[in-house]
């Protein structure tokens, strides 16, 4: 491993306490998971929370606790995933009704 | 001149090298190609490569070269040859190498699957240069410690009013820390709490001063106020030189700023680094923000603190010292270094943000581009030091940045504060970072012949203990000229290893040839220089003295010197047997990988 790598990986290892670590791969697992449920109509950006631009958005979103998701203007804060999921399978039905509606009224114009 | 004139001269600068020049080397010559597939998108792996959007690219980039080096030098040059040698060399600098060094440093490890300069080397040019490159970059890492501790140490002895608010940005950080890490508290909140309480900490300085001064006063009567150190120091008594003391005190801030660097390398990341960056970039860009729009306004709203006050032109040779010689040639090109151009850049362009470009077509933008925004700033520091002038260096920046400051409003003794612990925070979270990085790597380097440095209490320490011993030889101008050598030979070697890969593939090198040949010769010429000014102005003056202490200091940086010469010999020597080898004979360039869709 070069020296790069070793510094990366020492800093990587330290930036989080253990809990927030388990929290943050519980986390990573499930954006994993995320292409196979809604293939390539999703699509995720991940903050930092304690970054400036996590503060704008916290600041935008009203977030005070996280971990926090915003999914086309709909806000969860927790941990339960599942939520999470039927959130984003609700962004996109609504999604997809407005295209349909969209089409109808053009057809019928 | 005034600061409105040099800003118009600043932003015209930038527009032009970037649209007339870079922009046509980046087409032409280099050819990026957004259909071409990179590294991070190729090898994707959530850590090491990972595409990342341009504007946040540019800030993560930005963030990491930017530090005290366009601010200090800026402000030595001026000092020493006037601000329109200073203001030359920065445009100059910026718009046909600056750009140039950082750019090329990502296109080299983008189109070499991402590796860094020392892999490449290893690769084009020769495995010796590998390992020179390692031995080098520790020493460099070292001279940048000791010229932060030094020159943080020294600002905060002689200006009580900053003290306060040092300590309470590192109780803050810990603060913060606790409160978002363990606590669990919100960001806003914690945001609000912190900063706000360090820059009332800042602001209100003075109200803390006389329990400062007696605080230094009971420490240097520990000594019965007899100095620790006695030293001749070049740069006092307006350059002629004189005795300086290094007293308790001054020690006490230097061993003070060494623990926070100390704790800042060992303790986890999250537990003080981090926290203690984030409440510093908020005091930062306040600061700075509320200088270079204060700078732009300043000749309407309050002339009197934008007209350049200090000299255009001192001299081709400015005295310092008894027997010092400082010629504009090569001198001056290694005191200015980050403003203009810069090693480190180049380094941390290859083996870091390269890994992140998710598009060739932003290998500009964030490359030159960040370079173009660290001229801004070394023209902020220019500029505040052309119109501060009273004082020690860092003084008149401060009083320059402050007088900015002051333009909206804020009364001049709190805005003047502010810019002192702006300057102090940029410097003291590059600098435990930079420990961190420098114990890595005094690990890595001899951590098998000598196990114990594998511990990283004892790494540090050993760092540590050496950049206090720098400090202590006083003479840090001369300690910033070396790092400044180094961190333009840097410069100059990260070129000369992009002309050989230019070579290699068969395209035109010059627009990087051209300025790595300029600035490897003096880069070798200007440490070469420094050296013999510690020999005769310090080493030799200590010596007839009977002084240990400062004559150990210099005679271990003029060792430290020559070591850099001899390491960019033999690399200067590598890279031009490898160019001429592939300049005759271009190996084959590989088919480019398409982009993902």
């Amino acid at each position: 491993m070069g020296l790069r790598q070793k510094v990366q990986r020492e800093m990587a290892d330290s930036a989080l306490p253990d809990d927030l670590k388990a929290e943050f791969h519980s986390l990573s697992e499930w954006a994993h998971t995320l292409p196979g449920k809604f293939a390539d109509r999703v699509r995720i950006r991940l903050i930092d929370a304690a970054s400036i631009e996590g503060f704008f958005r916290s600041l935008l979103h009203r977030f005070w606790r996280y971990p926090a998701f915003a999914v086309e203007g709909q806000r969860y804060v927790g941990s339960d995933f599942v939520r999470v999921d039927a959130l984003i399978a609700q962004a996109l039905r609504r999604k997809e009704e407005d295209a349909r509606v969209s089409t109808n009224a053009t057809t019928s114009h | 001149m005034n600061t409105l004139l040099a800003v118009i001269i600043g932003a015209l600068t930038v527009y032009l090298a970037y649209t007339l020049y870079a922009r046509r080397i980046d087409r032409h010559v280099i050819q990026s190609d957004p259909k071409r597939a990179t590294p991070a998108t190729l090898y994707m792996d959530g850590v090491d490569f990972m595409p990342t959007n341009r504007n946040i690219l540019f800030g993560y980039h930005f963030k990491s070269i930017a530090a005290a080096g366009p601010i200090i030098g800026a402000i030595v040059a001026a000092n020493l040859w006037g601000w329109l040698p200073a203001i030359i060399w920065l445009i100059l600098g910026v718009s046909f190498l600056g750009w140039a060094s950082d750019y090329s440093g990502i296109v080299i490890s983008v189109r070499n699957d991402g590796n860094s300069l020392s892999a490449i080397a290893h690769r084009l040019v020769s495995p010796r240069t590998r390992t020179i490159l390692f031995v080098f970059i520790f020493f460099y890492l070292l001279l940048v410690a000791g010229a932060f501790v030094g020159i943080m140490a020294t600002v905060l002895e002689s200006q009580p009013k900053t003290q306060l608010g040092v300590i309470v940005l590192t109780v803050m950080g810990l603060l913060l820390g606790q409160m978002l890490y363990r606590w669990r508290t919100g960001l806003v909140g914690a945001t609000v709490l912190t900063v706000g309480l360090t820059l009332i900490a800042i602001l209100g300085g003075g109200w803390t001063e006389e329990v400062f001064k007696a605080f230094t006063a009971g420490l240097n009567n520990l000594s019965g106020g007899a100095p620790l150190v006695t030293y001749f120091d070049p740069t006092l008594a307006n350059f002629k030189g004189a005795d300086a003391k290094i007293m308790p005190s001054l020690l006490f801030w230097a061993l003070a700023i060494s623990a926070f660097c100390y704790a800042g390398s060992v303790l986890p990341i999250w537990r003080m680094a981090q926290p203690v960056i984030y409440v510093g970039f908020w005091i930062t860009a306040l600061a700075m923000v509320l200088g270079l729009t204060g700078a732009l306004v300043a000749p309407f709203m309050k002339p009197e603190v934008a007209q350049f006050v200090i000299p255009a032109f001192r001299g081709f040779n400015p005295q310092l010292g008894p027997a010092g010689i400082m010629p504009l040639w090569p001198m001056l090109f290694v005191t200015i270094a980050c403003g203009a151009i810069s090693g480190w850049h180049a380094l941390f362009g290859a083996v870091g943000t390269a890994r992140q470009i998710q598009n060739e077509a932003d290998m500009l933008p964030i490359g030159g581009g960040s370079m173009f925004a660290e001229f801004l700033l070394g023209l902020l520091a220019l500029l505040a030091v052309s119109v501060g002038a009273k004082g020690a260096p860092v003084g008149a920046f401060a009083t320059g940045l402050g007088g900015f400051i002051s333009v909206w409003g804020l009364p001049i003794q709190y805005a003047t504060s502010l810019a002192f612990a702006a300057f102090i925070v940029i410097v003291l979270v590059v600098t435990q970072l930079l420990f961190r990085v420098q114990r890595v790597t005094l690990s890595e380097w001899l951590g098998d012949v000598f196990p114990p440095c594998r511990n990283q209490h004892i790494a540090s320490l050993i760092c540590v203990a050496l950049a206090i011993l720098l400090m202590m030889t006083g003479t840090w101008v001369y300690l910033w000229q070396l790092f400044g050598g180094a961190n333009q030979m840097m410069a100059a070697l990260s070129l000369l290893l992009v002309t050989v890969w230019l070579a290699s593939v068969g395209k035109n090198w010059m627009y990087a040839g051209l300025p790595a040949a300029f600035m490897w010769v003096t880069t070798c010429a200007s440490i070469l220089v420094t050296a013999y000014n510690l020999y005769s102005n310090v080493y030799q003056i200590n010596m007839a003295a009977g002084r240990t202490i400062p004559v150990v200091g210099s005679a271990l940086m003029i060792l430290v010197a020559l070591l850099l010469v001899v390491a960019a010999l033999y690399i200067g020597l590598d890279t031009w047997r490898a160019f001429q080898r592939y300049r005759h004979r271009p190996v084959q360039q590989r088919k480019p990988a398409a982009a993902r869709a």
